[in-house]
């Protein structure tokens, strides 16, 4: 039970993906319990966003659901990353949610993208973090090592 | 594993099955019966106090890695989880009939439309037919199968019925009970087994004849004040593996405590050799990673903005000067009964070869940064030279050092919190690749 306590609720999830997912939000690969690609859409006419497609890569560990999901953009030929004040440029996202002290084991895949689809859904501003240059260039750990620090509760 | 634990694990059953069926509201019905974690039927289902119920593993799991409750992130403990029997009776009864309904629910149209008599009593539920309805159907037709009738039977404002099957109406509670046990009904104040009883009874979970020695629940350790000795002894007298490093054993100490505490929460608690078996599939799904995948005083350092890796980065020379101060004292000790004198003649360069501990001193002298109180207070005392050269070396190490400091003090600065080790992170040389 234990061993496929992460696979088994992943499972579950697929299925549920596979059945019905909410507008502007696809699945592109999932072949195995570690790694999914999911394709979302800004559905709003945000300028920012329109017309563009951005692609999310989620990594699972083998506590999923107890830990969060490592969420980020992925930069392809005809996926770029979303221009927010807390999304690197290298893709990592900012966002309580996807931290340990944010994340509950109540949320899934889709959440998580519905959650990411509003936040660019409010966004008004066309920037960068601020330092994300530095950051970008500098960074080697991996989202969930990294010590974010919640302040903006605007977003 | 065994076989049914592996069937059950491939059953990956969800509520949204329901909508491609003529039954969707059923959907609403299965998800309720849910846990949100697992997205699995519950298990052993536990109520917080914050009223989120979910499976007992699952809560307890949660609890241990961050105290709230996942559903409305307020704040619990496994000490106030309530078990919630109306909940598994609920599911219990569900899984049971689900295949039958699910079966039902996926027959072409046309039989589900026209009343047959294989049809049960959840199916004649789910297509919402009122109770009237189906009196009127029986009264006009006795002779319908038995199924039917039972679903009656249970409606005591019947005044018209009688059944014909040997039962008879007790005087006193109005009940149908057989004829040949009127008398015992009678005798027993009417608290006799009413003809529906016995069902429930078999579904039912306070039922007095379950004498299961229910077993003891354990505390959860208070890490930072137990022992590496002692969590060890604590590990084998539960006859549990005592290998790996420290962190392993706490994961290990606490998954074996979830486990239990879980169990003991069960109806129908599985024997200690299972969860054994379950703690061993645990420990070779995640139980392994833990050394590996982070640090794992984690949640009290994340709180103190704190980079453990970068720390031991910084301070990994002055821990190695310090073991290798040790040792040399350690074989100093032995070797000399007068030991400041003869480090001092050491110090100054005079050959010694018969003891090799202090040639080491000199040969690492030069290349370290940092010295110890004891150390330094010597070669004050003995010639300048070695110190000299300590002075030579060291402005270069804390200049860089010093710049180092102001970098990441201007990141600080600089860059909005969240990266502010990103300066730190460069410099490591223990990084694990993206």
């Amino acid at each position: 039970m234990a061993a496929n306590f992460a696979s088994k609720r992943l499972s579950k999830e697929l299925n549920k993906i596979n059945g019905q997912l909410p507008p502007g939000i696809s699945l592109v690969k999932a072949e195995d319990f570690q790694e999914w690609l999911l394709d979302i859409k800004v559905l709003d006419s945000n300028p920012i966003y329109l017309n563009q497609t951005y692609r999310l890569k989620f990594k699972f560990s083998p506590s999923y659901p107890i830990e969060p999901p490592e969420v980020t953009f992925l930069l392809c030929p005809d996926r770029p990353i979303p221009m927010h004040p807390h999304i690197y440029s290298n893709g990592i996202i900012c966002l309580d949610l996807l931290g340990q002290q944010g994340w509950s084991p109540v949320q899934n895949v889709e959440s998580i993208c519905m959650s990411l689809q509003s936040m660019l859904t409010g966004n008004t501003k066309n920037e960068r973090p601020e330092g994300d240059q530095q950051f970008v260039a500098n960074n080697r750990r991996r989202p969930r090592d990294i010590d974010f620090y919640y302040h903006d509760n605007t977003v | 594993m065994n076989k049914p634990t592996k069937d059950e694990a491939f059953d990956i059953s969800d509520s949204t099955d329901w909508l491609k069926t003529p039954l969707p509201l059923l959907s609403s019905v299965d998800s309720a019966l849910r846990c949100q974690v697992c997205k699995d039927f519950y298990t052993t289902p536990m109520i917080t106090s914050c009223a989120h119920t979910f499976c007992s593993l699952c809560i307890r799991r949660c609890l241990n890695n961050d105290g709230r409750c996942p559903a409305c992130r307020a704040q619990d403990q496994e000490l106030k989880l309530r078990f919630n029997g109306a909940m598994e009776n609920l599911v219990e009864a569900f899984k049971r009939a689900r295949p039958e309904v699910w079966e039902f629910a996926n027959k072409p149209v046309e039989v589900v439309r026209a009343p047959s008599p294989k049809r049960s009593r959840e199916m004649e539920e789910g297509e919402d037919e009122s109770p009237r309805k189906l009196r009127r159907t029986r009264s006009s037709g006795r002779n319908k199968p038995k199924e039917r009738t039972m679903v009656v039977d249970s409606a005591e404002d019947d005044d018209d019925y009688v059944p014909e099957d040997g039962f008879v109406q007790c005087p006193v509670c109005q009940k149908f009970v057989k004829e040949d046990k009127i008398n015992t009904h009678l005798d027993r104040n009417c608290e006799d087994e009413s003809p529906t009883k016995p069902r429930s009874k078999a579904t039912s979970f306070d039922a007095p004849d379950k004498p299961i020695p229910r077993p003891e629940r354990l505390p959860q350790l208070h890490y930072s004040m137990v022992k590496d000795n002692i969590l060890r002894k604590k590990l084998a007298d539960l006859g549990l593996s005592t290998g790996g490093p420290r962190q392993q054993l706490e994961k290990r100490y606490t998954e074996w405590v979830t486990l239990w505490n879980a169990n003991c929460d069960a109806t129908k608690p599985k024997g200690k050799g299972e969860l054994k078996r379950e703690l061993d599939i645990w420990e070779r799904t995640q139980g392994s990673r833990v050394g590996i995948s982070k640090q794992d005083s984690g949640a009290q350092i994340r709180e103190k903005d704190f980079d453990g890796q970068a720390w031991s980065a910084m301070h990994g020379d002055t821990f190695r000067q310090l073991i290798a101060n040790a040792r040399k004292k350690a074989a100093v000790k032995p070797t000399t009964p007068t030991e400041s004198g003869s480090d001092m003649v050491d110090l100054t360069g005079s050959p010694c070869p018969m003891k090799p501990a202090p040639t080491e001193a000199l040969v690492e002298g030069p290349e370290e940064p940092f010295e110890t109180p004891g150390d330094t207070d010597m070669t004050i005392d003995a010639d300048p030279p070695p110190q000299q050269s300590r002075v030579e070396e060291s402005p270069t190490k804390q200049s860089l050092q010093r710049k180092f400091f102001e970098e990441s003090a201007e990141d600080c600065s600089e860059l909005p919190p969240s990266s502010q080790y990103s300066g730190i992170a460069s410099d490591m040389t223990t990084i694990r690749p993206i």
